[in-house]
């Protein structure tokens, strides 16, 4: 009788592997299935930190703003302690250097909720594609609209209804300024 | 001519690499980022007061020589080519010019910031391209804040001004030029066709010196005996000699003045961590700033702070940030300034990071008037009488009503509360976009 034999007899019949037993596989904060790999001890901080990089940029993932977790009886003293703030520059603007704030006049994209008024973050470090929301330099002007590129067309698309698309010339210089990455809209100003 | 890469790299061997960045006529290329209609006009700026023309684009400049002349002399001629002319707008020039260096110290572990528009970075031992490392440079910059920047490079910093000089004057450069990767004949060419009057170093005072001895291009001054320089002119000529020759002779002071502003940095011996030695250090390089301010007789009314991480490193988590504070009046006053850098310094600081640099720069400079000579005479000052200051600080508070005169850190808080009283004429001022929420560009 060989040994792999008799210890697959005895795993059928005693303990061993169960079904549905331990964590789900990719339940952990990766989101997916992990390994077990060998890394020299010195690397092991930047590797953690480079992994903690990692799960932060999961979208889903929302970070705690307080250690503890909320729970009735007596108030910890820690909680008072706030481990991080969260910083809507950090959210908003990637590239600082690169980003700039633009006020919205009129109303062309009213569709996609940029209304007059708004604030734009514009981020200039970003490549300009198709369908995105850009600003572009048109006759001299500054103007927000969705860049749409067709059959070797280019059009600056307004979200609105009642206005039409232009269509960008060669004789007309057109240069895309910036991509705007977000709008904000205050419902109250502070 | 000159401008393609000889792929002479190997020859540098351990020489040093230096690169002079610098904006393109930067205050009217600040003025067109936000307004397109300038794209193809003439722009210039005017210096305070609407004086005198301190900046102008090549459009502008083509209309004649335009550049440093009063306003009043030049204004017709310039309304005839439909120039577009600006009041110097400090605060949209600052925050491009730290936006500006930031992009640019990215691209070398050693950045010297030597004016609002102009910064050196080391490139010794980068033994690669230089010219396309600087072409994607330059295209960084261009893309991220609209400003087109030229970028010399040379074997000292004398032969990086000069590179940069040439990469703007020749074309075919399309503003690049690394002279250290040319053979000595191809940058003696060069060095041929440059004025002597454009080397760094050689005032206006030298020229005509030189060239009443023959000397007409930075080549002939290359040539020139370094001991019989030394002799017959001086030791910053023989400087000057020694560093278009490719030897290393120009060390940076920690403070650099000029008229429009002046910088006090230094990168950190070791790296710092916490806000305190931060702050400290902080502290120390506005202090040595104000002292220039005094000893030239000026007072500025913008202090500006940047902290940053060595940003050339990618391994580690990097930040670099910065911080303008406009004052409510001008003020070369050491306790006031140190106050408002240590809050602007508060602002941006950040836990979790190892700083490598902090640089304090003051702007918007301005002669001392009158008045404010009387109330902020440096001796009542230094020599610690502050009691004095503050019995006159609060007469004239009571004879002129409260809040006539207020320390400058009060004012941070607020925007230009009692400002009228100190300004001066700036009629032609773009709207500042970048640093007031009531002036941003509006777009529909």
């Amino acid at each position: 009788m060989s040994p792999t034999k008799s210890s697959s007899k005895v795993a059928s019949s005693h303990g061993g592997k169960r079904q549905g037993a331990g964590r789900k596989r990719g339940s952990g904060s990766f989101g997916e299935e992990t390994k077990v790999v060998r890394i020299p001890a010195s690397r092991v901080p930047e590797v953690k930190q480079w992994l903690m990089q990692l799960t932060q940029n999961h979208p889903p993932l929302s970070l705690p703003l307080y250690g503890h977790k909320i729970a009735a009886g007596f108030p910890s003293p820690a909680d008072d302690y706030v481990e991080g703030q969260l910083d809507l520059n950090e959210h908003l603007i990637p590239h600082k250097e690169a980003t700039f704030f633009l006020r919205v006049s009129g109303d062309s994209m009213i569709n996609v909720g940029i209304q007059c008024g708004d604030l734009l973050v514009v981020d200039r470090s970003i490549e300009p594609k198709n369908n995105k929301i850009v600003i572009a330099a048109l006759d001299g002007e500054l103007t927000v609209k969705r860049l749409s590129m067709k059959k070797g067309k280019t059009f600056l698309v307004p979200e609105n209804d009642n206005f039409s698309a232009i269509e960008v010339k060669d004789e007309q210089d057109m240069v895309i300024w910036g991509v705007v990455t977000s709008v904000i809209h205050q419902f109250e100003k502070l | 001519m000159g401008c393609r890469d000889l792929g002479h790299s190997s020859i540098r061997k351990a020489m040093s690499v230096y690169a002079l960045i610098d904006g393109n006529s930067f205050y009217a290329s600040c003025e067109a980022v936000f307004n397109p209609s300038l794209w193809d006009r003439p722009v210039v700026v005017l210096s305070n007061n609407d004086g005198c023309v301190v900046a102008a684009n090549a459009k502008a400049k083509a209309i004649g020589p335009i550049s440093f002349k009063p306003f009043y002399q030049v204004e017709k001629t310039l309304k005839q080519h439909n120039a577009a002319i600006f009041s110097s707008n400090y605060e949209l020039y600052a925050d491009m010019s730290a936006r500006m260096h930031t992009l640019v110290g990215r691209y070398s572990p050693e950045q010297e910031i030597y004016s609002i528009d102009e910064s050196f970075l080391n490139f010794t031992g980068m033994n690669w391209n230089l010219t396309e490392y600087a072409h994607d440079l330059k295209s960084t910059v261009k893309r991220a804040i609209g400003i087109p920047v030229a970028v010399g490079i040379g074997h000292s910093k004398t032969l990086a001004k000069a590179a940069n000089h040439l990469a703007k004057k020749h074309e075919d450069c399309q503003g690049v030029l690394d002279l250290s990767s040319m053979t000595e004949a191809d940058v003696n060419r060069l060095l041929a066709s440059m004025d002597v009057s454009n080397v760094w170093g050689v005032g206006r005072k030298l020229t005509p010196r030189l060239q009443a001895l023959g000397i007409n291009t930075a080549y002939d001054l290359k040539r020139m005996d370094r001991n019989w320089a030394r002799t017959n002119f001086s030791v910053v000529l023989q400087t000057t000699v020694d560093e278009l020759n490719g030897i290393e002779r120009i060390q940076f002071d920690e403070v650099i003045a000029n008229k429009q502003q002046i910088i006090s940095s230094r990168s950190f011996g070791s790296l710092v961590t916490d806000l305190a030695s931060m702050q400290k250090a902080v502290a120390t390089y506005t202090a040595r700033a104000a002292l220039k301010l005094r000893k030239q007789q000026t007072q500025c009314m913008q202090l500006g702070v940047m902290i940053t991480t060595n940003t050339f490193k990618d391994n580690s988590q990097q930040y670099s940030n910065w911080k303008t504070v406009n004052l409510n009046y001008p003020s070369n006053n050491t306790n006031e300034l140190i106050h408002i850098a240590k809050q602007a310094l508060q602002s941006i600081f950040k836990e979790g990071f190892k700083y490598k640099k902090a640089m304090v720069v003051l702007g918007d400079i301005q002669e001392n008037t009158p008045i404010q000579t009387d109330l902020f005479n440096p001796q009542h000052r230094d020599t610690g009488k502050d009691k004095k200051l503050m019995t006159l600080f609060d007469s004239i508070n009571r004879r002129m009503g409260s809040g006539s005169v207020q320390f400058a850190a009060e004012g941070i808080k607020g925007i230009g509360t009692n400002k009228q009283n100190w300004q001066m004429k700036r009629e032609r001022l773009s709207p500042r976009a970048t640093t007031r929420w009531a002036e941003l560009i509006e777009v529909s």
